[in-house]
């Protein structure tokens, strides 16, 4: 028997002896009497403190499964060193890693105290909740579309209300920054509309941007993440009111903001309420998502 | 007591329960589908009289809808409909809904695609043909314009710009070509019987990012009458990405300090533990 080392090892009978830790030693005779009778208790058997772990079981039973050749080398598994540190090393990298990933779990979707429209203090939650009838084309009927088109609405937008997320705001206008993106509203507390882009009522998409908080507290859009498909919008211009009903709300990362489908033509009257949300980065001082309301006139 | 490797087992199946957990905490709330697209109807057969139009869901999604007395060049605005399979089945004006339809035709709204239900070709031999519609956002500064032919007086005409950028050549009686990109801006079109005839101009303007269908029509007086019709639109600039809408006050401080701190005692923690079991479980 010779150990990787080349010297020679004395081996205990039946391979029972004591048995150093990270090495395996196993005579001719104690592998054929495993292989025998005893390889299924060997995972089980609390005398055999020797079994470091699951590797080594494997390797040691691979070799079993082999004929037991003459002469068995049987190679120390681990370099006694090593095995000290790895594995505490492993078990406190991966402590430390459930600990962090669970820490920013628990941290990052912090709840705010305002619970808004899913609260449950609130007794015209529910009214506002509840869908309307009109939001069903089936009884609301279809007008006729060949009918004479809507009188045509005139002037800039004023004012935007959504009851559903109790947003009631006035409206600025805004432009294209430098860079090509919408510059958002210089006031936390109103909203702004694309003054560049469509009108609200008008075909096409309409764009009214809000910010979700300012440095201190929430803003105007905080509570834009509330609303669903069906929830009434309304925006004022010129004197009218311009009704939209919500089709869809999508988070988009900031990376891959889908640019056509938000701003690109469409066959009728839309809107779109965009805000912030996701996760802050707080190097770049800025959200990492963005927040898409869609809805259509009517 | 536990041997060595069921402890490590057992840290292990730890390990992966608490990563699903954090994946399922993080992830982001998914949005609603709309499930929603768009039908418009239209008239183009120069020799049939008017019609009254019946649209009808194949699974109860809209009540059925009559259009009554459309004639000849008539094109609706767009319908918004929940996805689904609808008929559309055309009458004779004032015939009654009993009777047996002059053409029918079976329409499959998929979200968020548009369709153009045309009664088209000559009254003897009538059909209704359903064209796709492609509304999607053209090249940057391009706006996109197809021709609907449905001119009997001119079977086969060539449609151009007045400064000579074509549009389509050679566009047969009741066919439709695809959309071609072209520079916005104002423009005349001509339109004109391939192989010479007289020519019709239309003034208009076209918007950057907008989509037509340019239909060709009879007009009382034996001549063309070419009609712009917005299939999509929008206005302004494209603004490029998203919006900066957001300073943070109702996010926490930053987490990665604490994440980083609480990740170092955890793992120092560990380790300890890790060492002292095994000090204690070896015999030296």
């Amino acid at each position: 028997m010779t150990a990787s080392d080349g010297s020679r090892v004395p081996l205990p009978e039946g391979g029972r002896g004591p048995v150093r830790r990270g090495t395996i030693y196993l005579s001719k005779h104690a592998i054929r009497s495993l292989t025998r009778s005893e390889t299924a208790k060997i995972n089980t058997n609390p005398e055999h403190p020797s079994v470091p772990n699951d590797a080594t079981m494997d390797t040691m039973t691979d070799q079993l499964k082999l004929p037991a050749p003459a002469e068995v080398k049987a190679k120390p598994q681990r370099v006694r060193g090593k095995g000290r540190v790895f594995l505490p090393v492993l078990v406190a990298t991966v402590t430390g890693l459930i600990v962090a990933t669970g820490y920013l779990a628990i941290r990052v979707p912090h709840a705010p105290s305002d619970l808004g429209r899913w609260g449950t203090d609130g007794s015209d939650v529910e009214a506002t909740a509840t869908p309307q009838g009109s939001t069903d084309p089936s009884a609301a009927g279809i007008a006729n579309p060949f009918g004479t088109p809507a009188p045509e609405l005139r002037g800039a937008p004023t004012r935007l209300t959504v009851p559903a997320a109790g947003i009631d705001t006035p409206l600025e206008s805004l432009h294209l920054d430098k860079g090509g993106a919408l510059e958002p509203p210089a006031d936390f507390a109103k909203a702004g509309w694309y003054a560049d882009g469509t009108v609200p009522g008008d075909l096409g998409p309409a764009v009214i941007a809000g910010h979700v908080d300012n440095k201190r507290g929430p803003a105007v859009f905080y509570r834009l993440r509330e609303l669903e498909a069906g929830d009434h919008i309304e925006v004022v211009r010129g004197g009218a009111t311009v009704q939209f009903t919500v089709t869809k709300t999508a988070w988009y990362p900031k990376t891959a903001f889908p640019t056509a489908q938000v701003y690109g033509p469409t066959p009728d009257s839309q809107l779109r309420l965009i805000t912030c949300g996701g996760v802050f980065d707080h190097r770049l001082r800025s959200y990492k998502d963005n927040l898409v309301v869609y809805a259509v006139a009517g | 007591m536990f041997s060595k490797a069921q402890q490590v087992r057992r840290l292990a199946g730890a390990t992966a329960v608490a990563a699903l957990v954090g994946l399922a905490l993080s992830a982001t709330p998914a949005s609603a589908a709309a499930g929603e697209g768009y039908v418009r109807l239209a008239h183009l057969s120069p020799d049939t009289p008017a019609v009254d139009v019946y649209l009808m869901s194949d699974d109860n999604k809209v009540k059925e809808q009559t259009f009554p007395g459309v004639a000849y060049g008539a094109m609706s605005n767009y319908l918004r409909l929940p996805a689904g399979s609808y008929s559309v089945a055309m009458r004779k004006a004032g015939a009654a809904a009993s009777t047996k339809p002059v053409l029918t035709t079976q329409v499959t709204v998929e979200t968020g695609a548009a369709y153009t239900v045309a009664g088209v070709g000559r009254y003897a031999d009538l059909g209704l043909r359903v064209l796709k519609d492609d509304l999607r956002l053209p090249n940057a500064n391009e706006a996109k314009v197809r021709v609907i032919q449905a001119s009997v007086k001119a079977p086969v005409l060539d449609v151009s710009g007045k400064s000579g950028a074509t549009i389509a050549d050679g566009v047969a009686f009741a066919t439709t070509t695809a959309y071609k990109q072209v520079n916005p801006g104002k423009w005349t079109v001509k339109v004109q019987p391939s192989g010479g005839g007289v020519v019709s101009e239309l003034p208009c303007t076209l918007g950057a990012g907008n989509v037509y269908s340019l239909l060709v029509l009879d007009d009382k007086n034996g001549g063309l009458k070419p009609e712009l019709h917005i299939d999509a639109a929008r206005q302004g600039a494209m603004p490029e990405g998203g919006v900066a809408t957001g300073a943070g006050g109702t996010q926490p401080g930053s987490s990665l300090p604490m994440a980083l701190l609480l990740a170092g005692l955890a793992a120092a923690l560990a380790g300890s533990v890790m060492i002292a079991l095994r000090r204690r479980s070896q015999p030296e």
